[in-house]
């Protein structure tokens, strides 16, 4: 019975102890962290600084959110949501056009040899309309035949296949296209190389609305 | 009742003036945060704006909000309003979301879908930046599950971050920690778009 009162007792001290010594490095911890940091000494600067008035203040905040919402494209524009595999054809704040499409898988290829490897991501970003095609054919790359596991052929030729990228391909550069797809049931899922897929429909107007230059935003 | 008016407005005088400087203070922290955001709308990548006052997080690009997500709750831990953009270094989580690796000679005929999609990925991760800012995002609680573990990382937080912001100041770095909870789908959207090296703002509250 003394034993056990004994050991309780110096449990109880234990937790005493680690209870303050917690304590001391949360305090000192808070303490230092917000007083000593260096944000803590810029603000204080700022403020010394700031001897502008209220007023002015609020209108140089003003102009500088004016400045940043200049920077909004006065024609059409394209958003590509690739997590939720939508598209969205907009003008200023507003949505002219909702599309359902397929973004990049972001599964990886590696090639047997082991020097090349690709990431079938769609690329993130704001992007320029570069080309236009009807009817385009598709060049296929080399990774287009690893996947297959097929050799990939030396003759130019034989890369080229027509009729999988829909009616119409909107380059984006580097390989990457808004195009059509023979795969309508994969509308909405992430399943291309990167490639932004669209229904004909939707293909059919973005074509026929947005012009070379049209500025797309990818995230 | 004369000297009990003078009272009065005395504390109105002193009360009013204290308010006018931390507007001005505000407006002073978001006038320099509004020229950082314009830098970074600048160039052509996608950057993140955590507004703690308004309860909403951006996804921009060139001053255009692509997507507007909630802020459902926001906590602040550590040196005062962080006045600059930053760059995110590391983003970390529990288990992180895996990329499928395609083996050659399976056609997209078998159906299967193998890619890495927005409900793969996590809704509680850590988004380390330069300068000493830390923001955790978690879901809202829901149900006893997402309970427990909410209760666990929080603990878990409790006990870990007076260390890092006492090893942060020894070393006289500085810590900002911003824990904010939002919609699951909201969250996994946040980890989906940002990647190494995306900028962000954070407003303070």
């Amino acid at each position: 019975m003394f034993n056990k009162l004994k050991y309780l007792r110096i449990i109880i001290r234990i937790i005493i102890i680690l209870s303050i010594t917690f304590l001391a490095i949360e305090s000192a911890g808070y303490y230092l962290g917000t007083e000593g940091g260096s944000f803590g000494s810029q603000e204080r600067a700022a403020r010394k600084a700031g001897k502008t008035s209220l007023k002015a203040l609020k209108a140089k905040n003003a102009e500088l959110r004016k400045r940043l919402k200049n920077l909004t494209p006065d024609k059409i524009y394209i958003v590509v949501d690739t997590g939720r595999n939508m598209l969205y054809l907009k003008r200023g704040d507003g949505t002219i056009r909702e599309a359902v499409v397929s973004c990049g898988s972001g599964s990886i290829l590696e090639d047997p040899s082991g020097n090349r490897r690709w990431v079938f991501d769609t690329p993130r970003g704001e992007y320029r309309m570069q080309t236009k095609q009807r009817d385009p054919v598709w060049i296929k790359p080399d990774w287009a035949f690893i996947e297959e596991a097929e050799e990939i052929p030396k003759d130019p030729r034989k890369r080229v296949e027509a009729g999988v990228l829909g009616d119409y391909a909107l380059g984006l550069g580097n390989g990457y296209f808004i195009h059509g797809t023979l795969y309508t049931r994969m509308l909405g899922r992430n399943v291309t190389h990167g490639c932004i897929r669209v229904g004909d429909k939707d293909l059919k107007n973005i074509y026929r609305v947005a012009g070379l230059g049209t500025r797309i935003y990818i995230f | 009742m004369m000297r009990l008016r003078f009272i009065l407005l005395f504390i109105a005088l002193i009360a009013g003036s204290a308010s006018a400087g931390d507007d001005k203070e505000r407006y002073i922290i978001e006038n320099r945060l509004l020229k950082e955001e314009l830098v970074l709308a600048r160039k052509p990548n996608i950057y993140f704006v955590f507004n703690l006052r308004e309860k909403i997080a951006y996804i921009n690009s060139r001053g255009i909000h692509l997507r507007e997500l909630q802020i459902k709750d926001s906590h602040y831990w550590g040196s005062p309003a962080p006045g600059t953009a930053y760059r995110l270094k590391k983003k970390s989580t529990f288990i992180e979301p895996s990329r499928e690796i395609i083996k050659p000679g399976k056609s997209e005929g078998d159906f299967k879908i193998e890619a890495l999609e927005l409900t793969d990925m996590p809704s509680r991760y850590t988004l380390f930046f330069d300068g000493g800012l830390t923001i955790f995002i978690r879901p809202e609680t829901k149900g006893i599950v997402s309970g427990i573990s909410n209760f666990f990382y929080a603990s878990k937080r409790f006990l870990t971050r007076p260390v890092a912001m006492l090893r942060s100041s020894l070393w006289g770095k500085p810590y900002t920690a911003i824990v904010i909870v939002m919609d699951k789908n909201d969250a996994r959207a946040v980890y989906w778009s940002i990647s190494e090296g995306s900028g962000a703002v954070a407003y303070p509250s």
